[in-house]
């Protein structure tokens, strides 16, 4: 599966939103969904789907979809978000 | 040895129900590896099971995002190979909801067989949680593995029974407060067993602020360090050290602080109420240094002081009563033996290096602000996974 | 000298004040009470200050919790004129209440008490039944809640006659031979409301007796909370008593050992009153805010007594709510209210309950 598909899933699943909602700009406490309690969720979902283990600073700063993608390509420089 | 095994007959077991408990069967199994794959696997599972059954409630999805497998491995790498004690007994609070929990897993994922009291009064607390891995053991297919290595329950008090699991035990946890902890450090346990006990502790913060900008983090993370357990829990700050802050600054952020426990509807009850008064009432008495009210409204209390002694800490209610403290710099901070938790709040990072270079100090651990309730396998002080294991042979 | 305006106030009638009339006596009086406690009780002042008083009135001075008399020494006289200490009756192990007295306070409680009882006795000594041992009061100088509820008492009977052994079985030949003696006339029967429900109402009922009083005033206090706990109400109370004792007037009080002396009766409507010399406010436990007539909250009492100790104003934890003002069908004048409860004690949250 393509990334940027992968985290779509991701997004929506743990957040409980939309696929289409999950936007760049999509932001952590501006959308009603993605709260404390959503983000341990969220953070779980992508740190299982894509195999990775995050740093306490990075999930911090996990804030929103566009920060979530540049954390992601750090620990893994491979991975494409395009399209 | 001669047991007085009727008396296991007075436990109510919460965890897994409808299942038969044996003592003496429970107690013949053998530990195993400390993170073996096996147990990383139930226990992942179960965080999994937790993250999609608990949303509504966001303690329950702590533990689920605690049991992730990327954490546990993580914890499993900070450690060389290890292999669980034997028998692990853990007197836990019943009116803390999450806090047993943590405590069974770090014996469960060192391999060890695990036996967890929850105290019987106000244990519905625990219930929520306990629910849930009941319905684990239920429905998944690895539930089963669980249920063979833990077992959880409560019994009115009874240094009797108190005494009997104790025989059994090679660990034995014991969470606060003073009286709790020497009453079961009393009762003996096997030789060369070890106790992990938790006795009374109170926390601090330590805070600066150079602008209006920083306050909005900053009462934010305080918040979330007082407001469970409406500021009752050991690692809640009761004091708070303002480092060259302006008084502006600070009222600011009382402001906030309010605001934010007033969002989270923490109502007090009328009992809860007059313990407050009563204390503020008090306040004044018990220490030789003066004091007197700072900020007020109808949620928080600021009593402004130049020390705190022990007394007046103990008599504390928590209750969003704080005891705050003016200094130009660390010098004259004065902490007591049994400080626990320092959260520091400090964007310049210059008070946080100081406080790192305060090896005079008694405190257990130095935390980010806003962090001081997280749960650590090292807590006050202790290394509950070493702990619990004995080096692999 | 504070004790000097009570020249006046000692001889005012119990119920004739209205809730006006009062408030300006407490609005004069008790400012001059909460100025003598700053003055004379280091403690109290410690606590003024604290929470930043911008004026020493009756109306900015704090409810004192209960508790404080329990954990702190407070007294607003020197130690060697402290003539009598008395204490709440806490159950074992806990603290109690100490309430420091000179002979001045002790001859000013008793003067109101009487004022006060001699309003529903009259002015007679009767023929008195104490339901309690003879032991109760054994100590001078350190009286429990019973002791001096039975020793304020005692003064408007003759012939005092202790129902009980210490065992708190009935001394039945004691009890059987007064009814004998006083049948006719009118009797006094006092005691705390669980001692009579428990050891005298229970045990006729046990032992399948009932005497036949002609005319009887008994009066109670002290703690629903065991009857509450044995669902026992305040009727029924009163209906097993006439059960069991005959022709018998029942009157509940409710009082505090802090505040000894301005006892509040329940009047024949079940009210009871505040006297000329106490006032109660009924507040919210959020803020302490004074609640308006029929809402529920917790119980404040004030009391223009206390000179050698600052109980001048107290804050119970008693719950209950004001039934009106001025305005009871019984004709007495002032505010009367109702005792509902006792506030449930705080939860322990946090990790220090792992005993229990
Ligand atoms: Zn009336």
């Amino acid at each position: 599966m393509p990334a940027q598909q992968t985290l779509i899933e991701a997004f929506a699943v743990a957040l409980e939103i939309e696929p289409q909602e999950v936007v760049d700009s999509l932001t952590y406490s501006e959308h009603p969904k993605w709260d404390s309690t959503a983000h341990m969720i969220l953070v779980a979902q992508l740190e299982a789907d894509f195999d990775v283990m995050f740093e306490i600073d990075d999930i911090i700063d996990m804030s929103s979809v566009k920060k979530a993608k540049e954390i992601l390509t750090k620990y893994q420089p491979s991975l494409s978000f395009d399209g | 040895m001669i047991h007085n095994l009727n008396l296991v007959n007075n436990l109510q077991l919460l965890f897994p129900i409808n299942h038969e408990f044996e003592l003496e069967q429970f107690v013949q199994q053998k530990p195993i590896n400390a993170f073996s794959d096996e147990v990383l696997d139930v226990l992942s599972e179960l965080g999994a099971f937790l993250r999609e059954h608990g949303r509504e409630l966001p303690n329950i999805i702590a533990v689920g995002f605690w049991l992730r497998k990327q954490h546990l491995l993580m914890l499993k790498s900070q450690y060389r190979s290890l292999h669980g004690r034997g028998i692990s007994l853990h007197f836990a609070p019943g009116n803390v909801d999450t806090l047993f929990f943590y405590s069974a897993i770090i014996s469960v994922v060192t391999g060890n067989l695990t036996m967890v009291r929850v105290s019987h009064q106000n244990h519905q607390a625990a219930a929520p949680l306990l629910a849930m891995l009941n319905e684990f053991v239920n429905c998944h297919p690895l539930g089963k593995k669980l249920a063979e290595r833990l077992v959880i329950f409560t019994y009115e008090k009874s240094s009797e029974i108190s005494a009997l699991l104790s025989k059994f035990a090679d660990v034995r946890v014991i969470w606060g407060g003073n009286e709790a902890v020497t009453a079961i450090q009393k009762l003996p346990i096997k030789n060369g067993a070890i106790d992990c006990s938790f006795p009374d502790r109170y926390s601090i913060s330590i805070l600066t602020l150079s602008d209006v900008s920083e306050i909005n983090a900053a009462a934010t993370a305080f918040a979330a360090d007082v407001k469970p357990f409406f500021q009752q829990a050991c690692a809640s700050p009761k004091v708070v050290y303002w480092v060259n802050t302006a008084q502006e600054l600070q009222k600011v952020f009382w402001q906030q602080v309010s605001a934010l426990i007033t969002k989270a509807k923490l109502t007090l009850s009328a009992g809860d109420s007059l313990r407050r008064y009563l204390f503020l009432q008090q306040a004044s008495l018990l220490t030789d240094n003066n004091c007197a009210i700072g900020f007020n409204d109808n949620t928080l209390t600021v009593i402004e002081g130049d020390d705190f002694n022990g007394e007046l800490l103990t008599a504390h209610p928590g209750l969003f009563i704080f005891l705050s403290h003016n200094v130009l710099s660390l010098e004259p901070i004065n902490l007591l033996s049994h400080c626990q938790t320092i959260g520091v709040f400090d964007l310049s990072c210059n008070v946080q290096n100081e406080i790192e270079k305060q090896t005079k100090w008694p405190h257990r651990q130095i935390v980010k602000l806003g962090r001081a309730l997280e749960f650590t396998p090292v807590w006050d002080g202790i290394d509950l996974i070493k702990q619990h294991c004995t080096e692999q042979v | 000298m504070i004790n000097s305006a009570w020249h006046n106030l000692i001889s005012l009638a119990p119920y004739a004040l209205s809730h006006e009339e009062k408030a300006a006596i407490f609005a004069k009086y008790g400012n001059e009470l909460v100025k003598h406690h700053y003055e004379h009780c280091q403690p109290y002042q410690n606590i003024l200050d604290f929470f930043h008083l911008t004026e020493q009135t009756f109306e900015q001075a704090p409810p004192l919790h209960t508790s404080m008399f329990k954990l702190h020494e407070l007294r607003s006289i020197q130690q060697n004129d402290v003539f009598k200490v008395t204490t709440s009756s806490g159950t074992t192990g806990q603290q109690v209440s100490k309430i420091y007295l000179d002979k001045t306070n002790i001859a000013r409680q008793q003067k109101i008490l009487s004022s006060i009882v001699k309003e529903w006795l009259g002015n007679k000594r009767l023929p008195m039944l104490i339901i309690d041992h003879p032991n109760v009061i054994k100590d001078r100088f350190s009286y429990s809640a019973r002791g001096v509820g039975i020793q304020g008492l005692s003064l408007f009977g003759h012939h005092h006659t202790y129902a009980l052994n210490e065992d708190m079985s009935i001394n039945w030949p004691c009890v059987e031979g007064f009814i004998e003696q006083y049948k006719d006339e009118k009797i006094f029967i006092f005691g705390f409301t669980f001692m009579v429900w428990q050891y005298l109402l229970q045990l006729l009922d046990k032992n399948q007796k009932r005497f036949e009083l002609s005319n009887a005033l008994l009066l109670h206090s002290g703690g629903w909370k065991k009857l509450i706990d044995q669902a026992v109400s305040n009727e029924q109370f009163k209906t097993t008593a006439q059960q069991y004792l005959g022709a018998v007037n029942v009157h509940n009080f409710y009082g505090m050992v802090e505040q000894t002396g301005t006892i509040h009766v329940e009047c024949e409507q079940g009210h009871l009153h505040c006297p000329t010399w106490s006032d109660v406010h009924v507040v919210s436990p959020d803020n302490l805010i004074p609640l308006p007539i029929k809402k529920s909250g917790i119980i404040e009492l004030h009391s223009l007594l206390p000179t050698s100790y600052p109980g001048h104003k107290i804050l119970t934890e008693d719950t209950g709510f004001l039934v009106g003002i001025d305005d009871c069908p019984c004709g007495r004048k002032g505010k009367y209210f109702q005792v509902t409860g006792r506030v449930k004690r705080a939860e322990i949250r946090g990790c220090s309950d792992t005993q229990s």
